[in-house]
């Protein structure tokens, strides 16, 4: 696929894709800005206010409350864990655990560790464990 | 039921290590029993093996694989621990147990060239998990760099 991209002094952000058939190809592209284009409704002083995706490290579950953390806050989000994996799986948000949804490119580092652990370390230098089965999904999704 | 299952994980992960001790634990006897002059392994030495074999790989799972460590100088530590743990019980029960004949030629010597070729063989197999985990992490992080820069989806 030919790819051009302009730089301008003053013109808008745009993105158009020229295509004889929608192949898989162009719908996983489609589907990837169609996603990124998507904000998460987080609640901040009992407001509701949209974030994007690449600010979350993870979401995590405690006590039946899902949590967005990001460098500088922790907030609280209404959907299920699955239902956030599933939404933004085409934008690298992945279960590490049971009870997390990590965001790849939040990933700094990766160590592989005894017992088939692997232990990632994130941008804001926090280190979060990967259990072995779930390890084993992280090294498939990085292949793919 | 819960509790249950985590010990059981926690064996299972103890067994694969345990059949790997058994085996080396009891070629390297008979190798230190050929210098007695002794051609055989009794039935009861054999059982003696498998129960160090799993005190040993037990010790392994409970010290490092079952244990996070982030410092480096902790997992060496541990590391350590376990070899001089493992290197010390192969010494005391091969004596305890007579495994080798006191009265024969080298027999004394025994116990003492069982735990040295222990002690090589497991420290060895640890730095064989070392450098795999090296390689493992360099593949790793190779992957994730492939994977941000494609843009990840």
């Amino acid at each position: 696929m030919k790819i051009t991209h302009v730089q301008a002094p003053g013109i808008e952000k745009e993105i158009i894709l020229r295509y004889d058939v929608e192949d898989e190809e162009i719908k996983e592209i489609l589907q990837w800005l169609q996603t990124r284009e998507k904000k998460i409704p987080v609640k901040i002083e009992d407001q509701f206010r949209l974030l994007s995706p690449n600010q979350i490290l993870y979401f995590e579950s405690v006590d039946n409350k899902v949590f967005a953390y990001t460098t500088e806050r922790v907030l609280p989000v209404s959907a299920t864990l699955t239902d956030l994996a599933a939404e933004y799986a085409t934008l690298g948000f992945i279960h590490c655990s049971k009870s997390m949804v990590v965001n790849l490119h939040s990933i700094e580092a990766l160590r592989s560790d005894f017992g088939g652990r692997i232990i990632a370390t994130l941008r804001n230098e926090e280190k979060i464990i990967i259990s072995r089965h779930y390890a084993k999904l992280l090294r498939e999704r990085l292949l793919k | 039921m819960k509790k249950f299952k985590h010990l059981f994980l926690w064996a299972m992960n103890a067994k694969l290590f345990m059949g790997l001790y058994f085996t080396a634990l009891v070629i390297l006897t008979g190798f230190v029993t050929l210098f007695t002059g002794t051609y055989q392994l009794e039935i009861i030495h054999l059982f003696q093996i498998l129960l160090l074999s799993v005190i040993i790989s037990l010790v392994q799972v409970g010290l490092l694989d079952d244990h996070v460590d982030f410092n480096k100088n902790l997992i060496n530590l541990r590391s350590i621990a376990w070899l001089a743990f493992s290197t010390l019980m192969t010494y005391l029960t091969s004596k305890a147990f007579a495994w080798f004949p006191q009265t024969a030629h080298w027999g004394q010597w025994g116990p003492l060239l069982l735990s040295l070729f222990m002690l090589i063989g497991l420290t060895f197999m640890l730095l064989g998990l070392r450098w795999e985990q090296e390689a493992d992490t360099l593949r790793l992080n190779r992957n994730l760099d492939h994977f941000k820069t494609k843009g990840g989806s």
